[in-house]
């Protein structure tokens, strides 16, 4: 028998003795090898690093983007000077958003009344909604604001009130119909219209109007319109929200006046909108920087060495280190009193901010700029990674998604390979099974001629009986 | 030793070794095991027809039968052996394809268990 040698698991055995076996033997052993080297420990390992990697490169790409959004917000404070809006009234009136760019101040009066929406419904019931008829001919028309709208009840089974709803719903005239049941009297079921939207509006439904143009009865409301007066000057709106009257101001009416009574809305600069996105911005400043140090350094993580890391660390080196121009007297980040410690950790010293003059404040309005420009334009210097369709994180993640791909084809091509193998080795073994049976019914016919042999040569059975000590093969066996 | 039971032996021994050395082809070896089955039928034949005879011849018969025992169980033994490892193969080649299932999410398709076949 030849001997054998093993270094690894994978190191291909040889034989190198002269047995006649040996290339019998040699040929299981490069099969078991082949087995083994199937490159699956490695796809796993790839397919758990390419996953961490996004998990981390996601973390860091959300975190950036908030960064982003946080500084651009500080930027349109810039742009309206931090103005915001308030109601001296809110049972009145109530101030939903401001985009004013200056302060200002304005009374709201005399609310006479509300929008509300018109409503209609037929004065008389029917006895059911499916199979009384509603109309002579199959054809009625709804009037609302003037304006005519055909409804076809001819198709089978329309002509009756669900059919004039549906038909009513169909139309898109700005009004909802739906069956009511009242559940009382011989005809039980009503007509139910209402506007989609406040503001007087009137209804009409007439049956059979190119022939006898019948009326059908409804007890309506008309809905109304608000009406209020701005700084005196009188105001009628179809809706309680009223953005198309104070430039940049939008309001909510909410309430109708009772004398001489009134609300002020005031826009005013208000500094600590300022102070709640700064403190926003360390907030995330240092989960984003947290993020970027576990990639960095002995015990970094999977992303360690990734350009990712480096890039968005340099782009935090430029929104911080953001410099004003001019002489105006807030020139960066550390004038409003935001600070780096020497371990990289930012904070923001309220006091410092508190502190503050008026001039300063405008000088801070100022320094951050806009959107576009100033302070909120370093913004930019972040969407460059974290932009979701052309960031650079975004990038890397269509590589990783690439990388993805080729692994499942990877994955594909071994399956059908390991399939190949284990059709292979049951063949291999079927066929193992069954010379090992035939070779073991030999070796006893053989030592049955033997054991014949000798009662016919000495009387008695004295052969090394060579079976009792062959292994013992069996299909069942395992 | 007869002429016939000489033939018939070296039948055996012929067959023997072909098994030794076809081990590894399929069909060769299953041709030999067949010849050699049909070699080992007939000297048991001709020991039973020819008692005198085997008498006369049996030290040299017996160690002739003895050596192609011997030999027999070296393939056995080795057949065994082989068979093993396959077995071992095929239980490794079923983990990794259950491990490739899994990191293809099949989860429905996923065998529950192992086949230890053998």
């Amino acid at each position: 028998m030849g001997t054998t040698s093993s270094t690894s698991a994978l190191t291909p055995l040889t034989f190198t003795g002269v047995s006649q076996y040996a290339s019998d033997f040699q040929t299981v052993i490069d099969h078991a090898v082949a087995v083994a080297q199937l490159p699956i420990t490695q796809l796993q390992n790839e397919e758990s690093n390419i996953s961490s990697q996004e998990q981390l490169a996601t973390g860091i790409q959300t975190a950036v983007a908030n960064l982003a959004t946080t500084v651009t917000d500080l930027g349109n404070l810039g742009t309206n000077q931090g103005i915001s809006g308030t109601s001296s009234n809110t049972s009145l009136v109530q101030v939903d958003n401001t985009s004013m760019t200056a302060p200002g101040s304005f009374q709201i009066s005399n609310i006479q009344s509300l929008a509300s929406a018109a409503s209609a419904t037929t004065t008389n019931g029917y006895a059911d909604a499916t199979t009384t008829t509603v109309s002579s001919t199959g054809t009625m028309q709804l009037v609302v604001n003037g304006q005519d709208y055909t409804l076809d009840l001819t198709g089978s089974g329309q002509n009756n009130l669900n059919g004039l709803a549906s038909a009513i719903n169909a139309a898109n005239a700005g009004v909802t119909a739906s069956v009511i049941d009242t559940g009382t009297g011989s005809t039980p079921y009503y007509l139910a219209i209402s506007a989609d939207s406040t503001g007087e509006t009137s209804m009409q439904l007439v049956d059979d109007p190119d022939g006898t143009d019948t009326q059908i009865a409804l007890t309506s409301t008309t809905g109304s319109d608000a009406s209020f007066q701005v700084n005196g000057q009188t105001v009628t709106s179809t809706t309680n929200t009223i953005s198309n009257v104070i430039p940049g101001m939008t309001f909510t009416l909410t309430g109708t006046t009772t004398g001489n009574e009134s609300a002020t809305l005031t826009a005013a600069t208000d500094p600590s909108q300022i102070s709640t996105l700064l403190q926003t911005f360390v907030s995330q400043y240092n989960s984003l920087e947290q993020l970027l140090a576990a990639q960095i350094g002995p015990n970094a993580g999977l992303l360690t060495g990734n350009s990712i890391v480096y890039g968005v660390g340099s782009a935090l080196q430029s929104v911080i280190n953001y410099q004003g121009t001019g002489t105006n007297s807030v020139q960066n980040l550390a004038d409003l009193g935001i600070s780096v410690s020497s371990t990289g950790e930012m904070s923001f010293n309220q006091s410092t901010f508190n502190a503050l003059t008026s001039s300063q404040i405008q000088a801070a309005f100022s320094f951050l700029g806009s959107s576009t420009s100033g302070f909120g334009a370093t913004a930019g210097y972040l969407t460059t990674y974290s932009d979701p369709t052309n960031g650079l994180i975004a990038g890397e993640e269509n590589e990783w998604q690439t990388d993805t791909t080729n692994m499942n084809n990877q994955i594909t091509t071994l399956t059908a390979q390991a399939n190949q193998m284990q059709k292979t080795l049951d063949d291999a073994l079927e066929s193992a099974d069954e010379q090992i049976s035939q070779m073991q019914s030999q070796q006893q016919e053989l030592t049955a001629s033997l054991q014949s042999l000798n009662y016919t040569s000495y009387g008695y059975n004295n052969t090394n009986n060579a079976i009792n000590s062959a292994p013992v093969m069996s299909s069942s066996s395992s | 030793m007869s002429a016939e039971i000489q033939e018939l032996l070296q039948s055996l021994t012929h067959t023997t070794s072909r098994l030794a050395r076809e081990q590894g082809q399929r069909a060769n070896f299953e041709r030999a095991l067949g010849e050699r089955m049909r070699a080992i039928a007939a000297i048991r034949e001709w020991i039973g027809q020819e008692p005198s005879a085997a008498r006369l011849m049996g030290k040299e018969l017996t160690r002739e039968l003895q050596r192609n025992l011997d030999q027999g169980t070296q393939i056995l033994l080795r057949l065994a052996m082989a068979r093993e490892v396959m077995r071992n193969d095929r239980m490794a080649i079923d983990r990794q394809i259950q491990l490739l299932q899994g990191m293809r999410g099949l989860g429905g398709a996923t065998r529950k268990s192992l086949s230890c076949r053998g």
